[in-house]
């Protein structure tokens, strides 16, 4: 099955179809399913859809879809995006520029080729995504995803919807996605664009939302889906698991990511890259760096929370930090009051700060790896040399997501060092000013999305 | 001298009788503010720590115009040496247990001087918000510490001076008064608690309980399993601090319904005390001061005359808008020995005269002297040891 026109012709449909819409009702144009009969509906209408998807449509022509509708939303002037801008600057208190660029990244990294890579990196046998293929002893089966996969989700940051949809979508599964009650728009808003390019595919999502604690969604949500994924803090999350102690579930809980310059790169090309993931979401999400860590003299850790605060100063100028909730700025202030406290006892280091604490830089050379408040709060850390840069790492209080690596992808130790964040924990190595960008095949917390979805199963059985 | 002011100042707000800080718009702040600037100069001068924090935010004394933008040090900052109080004879006050453990308990120590000035600013305070009414001498029970169990706690002392200065003295009658249920260990004695308050009951002069919240929690928890539902004589009182810690402690409101309930003490009888290690002067409910002077007014904190409050936010550390919520910041001229402006981590809400204390915020190490009571975890549904976070 080919997508409904070209992408040129979808998108205008696609703004017709969102100028209609009307965003407070749950979405542009896809509702958001918020009860348990809602669900149901939704998911019977998804079997039907994902048993065509099934018999007709290629792994091409998926991710063609998926693609064209991801491009769609990368487009600045593209309506449901500009629509949308205004609903997800209020809700998640972010500024407005900094969410057009957090949009450019999240459905960026959906491309066509992506997607594809993706598929080849997670998948044995493609070929039988799209048809059964022969096993052996007279056996047929291809590889498919549960039929339905629900994902539960944080509401830290915008578009974590994206990558469990495009990997359910390429397993052939039913994805139902429950957003955070703050910021329930955007699953929707993307289903509608997929709409505009194939109601079959569009119709294998199932945007949800119910209030945290709602024992009978919870109870429903758990017969209907095979799979369920959900991530959040570690507490909510371990309540959760501990009401379904017989029931796999995959949890992304609470990570934090670092920088690092290690010594054989130059201290001044990366304080740009580290101030753009630092301002990223503001900090929220798992793939900010909290502390950075530069080997070699201490001049050069010195030097780089010096380059940060400059850098961090024109952020400031460009994108103001927006108030955020009562209990966020007090963890944040309890942060720089310790900053303050550790500065008047150690010396040796240099608290900096922006006009109105609007960013704080503690450069603290025997900072341990510790997660801070976020919020443009960051630390900067003074490491003589490989082992006590692990030695450090290794007591990171919360495990690690990402690192920020500021060295040439050519030079010679490059693999070496990301092979000891690997071993690690780190899931996400990449170069300063990339964190917040992960690519869709992204092995959040060791789960492959798309390879952990597939087995070998009959249409039959599974349908 | 400086410090003869501040005491003079403070010794005629006491003799004034009963009232309440003034709030920063109040229009009373001529002599407080001349009197807070110049404590503030003093103290940058004196305490090297503090002086090193105010040049770190770049507010100097002749930079400031008003109390309100006199530099509040983080209470954390009485973990570090201030170097004050180090005369012959000073007294140290360590915070009790919180979950970062004993090493990094705050430290107030203070001089045979400030001491002296303490106790008379306990009993001002105490007297204006607990005995308004002059009920006379007390049977008291003490469900918390005292010098004689946890000689740094300043809440012991403080509640010594209370005893020597309010309870009725009868140390070998039925019941003994004062008596004392709380141990060294933090261990709290239920059955002995129990049985003064039954015979208690049955004895007229008015009792005055001082408690923490998780003690006076965990009696009311052992009332109730033994369906014991008491009646004190007339007047009697509670007196709580500490404050609802996790699942360890009842609510306000648990607080007042159990106290009717189990011991027949009226809601307005209650008062919560809020203090800290770091601060000389206390902030207590107004309920009872507010019904005594013919106010029906919300439940608030209420300092003294010679203390100030704000609620700030925490991202600017101006003070919010009325009703906002922020973080408590408090302003108290008997610290004048140490640092007397003191930012802490609570969440509060301006109310009536003073404050509402909303809770500690999260991310912020618990605290407080709840964290003293540790061998009946087990006592309270749902409790847990303590030191353990809920």
């Amino acid at each position: 099955m080919k997508p409904q026109g070209d992408l040129k012709q979808g998108q205008a449909a696609a703004d017709a179809r969102h100028l209609r819409a009307t965003p407070s009702g749950g979405g542009a144009g896809v509702m958001t399913a918020s009860s348990a009969a809602a669900v149901e509906q939704a998911v019977r209408e998804a079997g039907r859809a994902r048993a065509r998807v099934l018999e007709s449509m290629t792994t091409s022509e998926i991710i063609e879809i998926i693609a064209a509708a991801a491009t769609a939303w990368t487009q600045p002037h593209f309506t449901p995006r500009l629509r949308l801008l205004p609903l997800l600057a209020r809700d998640l208190q972010l500024p407005r520029a900094l969410l057009e660029r957090g949009l450019d990244a999240i459905f960026g990294v959906v491309s066509e080729s992506a997607l594809h890579d993706f598929v080849r990196s997670e998948v044995e046998h493609p070929d039988a995504l799209e048809h059964t293929v022969d096993l052996g002893s007279g056996r047929g089966g291809r590889l498919l995803g549960p039929r339905v996969v629900f994902h539960s989700l944080a509401g830290n940051v915008p578009g974590l919807s994206i990558p469990p949809i495009v990997a359910a979508l390429l397993a052939r599964s039913i994805c139902v996605v429950r957003d955070s009650k703050r910021q329930p728009w955007l699953t929707a808003a993307f289903v509608a664009t997929l709409a505009e390019f194939s109601r079959e595919i569009a119709a294998m999502v199932v945007p949800a939302c119910w209030r945290a604690g709602d024992m009978g969604m919870e109870k429903m949500i758990f017969e209907l889906a095979h799979r369920i994924e959900l991530s959040g803090s570690d507490s909510t999350m371990r309540t959760i698991v501990s009401r379904h102690p017989r029931r796999p579930i995959v949890t992304r809980g609470t990570r934090v990511s670092v920088g690092v310059i290690p010594r054989e790169s130059d201290t001044d090309q990366w304080q740009e890259g580290f101030a753009a993931d630092i301002v990223q979401y503001e900090g929220l999400g798992c793939l900010t760096p909290h502390v950075i860590f530069v080997e070699g003299p201490e001049k050069r850790a010195a030097r780089l929370a010096r380059l940060l605060g400059i850098q961090l100063s024109r952020y400031e100028a460009l994108y103001p930090r927006m108030p955020r909730e009562l209990a966020l700025e007090t963890r944040r202030r309890a942060f720089l009051e310790a900053c303050e406290i550790v500065a008047l006892r150690e010396g040796g280091g240099q608290l900096l700060r922006g006009r109105g604490d609007g960013w704080v830089v503690h450069y603290r050379p025997l900072a341990p790896a510790a997660p801070g408040p976020g919020l443009r709060c960051v630390v900067v850390a003074s490491v003589t040399g490989r082992s006590e840069l692990v030695a450090r790492l290794q007591h990171l209080q919360v495990p690690l997501a990402g690192v920020g690596l500021g060295l040439e992808r050519s030079h010679r130790t490059y693999d070496d060092l990301a092979s000891t964040f690997e071993g690690l924990g780190a899931t996400w190595i990449c170069a300063p000013g990339q964190l917040q960008r992960p690519p869709v095949a992204w092995a959040q917390d060791g789960h492959r999305r798309l390879a952990e979805l597939l087995e070998w199963r009959t249409v039959e059985e599974n349908v | 001298m400086l410090r003869d002011q501040v005491e003079r100042c403070i010794d005629d707000c006491i003799a004034r009788g009963p009232g309440a800080a003034a709030a920063p718009d109040a229009g009373q702040d001529g002599e407080f503010d001349a009197l807070a600037l110049a404590v503030f100069a003093e103290q940058f001068e004196r305490v090297p720590l503090y002086r090193r924090l105010c040049e770190l935010r770049g507010a100097l004394p002749a930079g400031i115009e008003h109390w309100s933008q006199i530099p509040a040090a983080p209470a954390d900052l009485f973990k570090e040496d201030l170097q004050t109080g180090t005369e012959p004879g000073a007294r140290t006050f360590l915070s009790s247990g919180t979950t970062q453990g004993p090493a990094r308990r705050s430290l107030h120590r203070v001089s045979p001087r400030s001491y002296e000035l303490y106790r008379r600013c306990s009993l001002a305070q105490f007297r204006a918000m607990v005995l308004p009414d002059s009920p006379g001498p007390m049977s008291t029970l003490l469900l918390g510490p005292s010098p004689a169990t946890h000689e740094s706690s300043s809440l012991g002392h403080m509640y010594q001076f209370v005893i020597d200065a309010f309870a009725h003295q009868e140390p070998q009658g039925s019941p003994a008064s004062p008596a004392s249920c709380f141990g060294a260990g933090g261990d709290l004695d239920i059955d002995g608690a129990v049985e003064w308050l039954r015979a208690s009951s049955a004895a007229s002069r008015p009792v005055l309980i001082l408690a923490l919240t998780s003690t006076i929690t965990a009696v009311f928890a052992a009332l109730r399993k033994r369906g014991l539902e008491l009646r004190l004589p007339a007047d009697s009182r509670l007196v709580d601090t500490g404050g609802s810690k996790g699942g360890r402690t009842l609510s306000r409101n648990g607080i007042l319904k159990a106290a009717w309930r189990f011991l027949h003490i009226p809601a307005y009888l209650c008062v919560a005390e809020y203090g800290m290690t770091e601060l000389l002067s206390q902030f207590y409910d107004d309920a009872l001061a507010s019904r005594w002077s013919g106010g029906l007014g919300k439940r608030a904190k209420v300092g003294p005359r010679w203390s100030r409050s704000l609620v700030v936010d925490p991202a600017t550390l101006t003070p919010v808008a009325a009703g906002q919520r922020g973080i408590l910041r408090h302003f108290d001229l008997a610290n004048f020995e140490s640092i007397a402006a003191v930012q802490t981590l609570d969440l509060g809400v301006a109310a009536g005269r003073g404050f509402e204390v909303l809770g500690r915020a999260a991310g912020a190490d618990t605290r407080g002297c709840s964290e003293l009571m540790s061998s009946i975890a087990g006592a309270i549904p749902g409790s847990k040891p303590a030191g353990e976070q809920s």
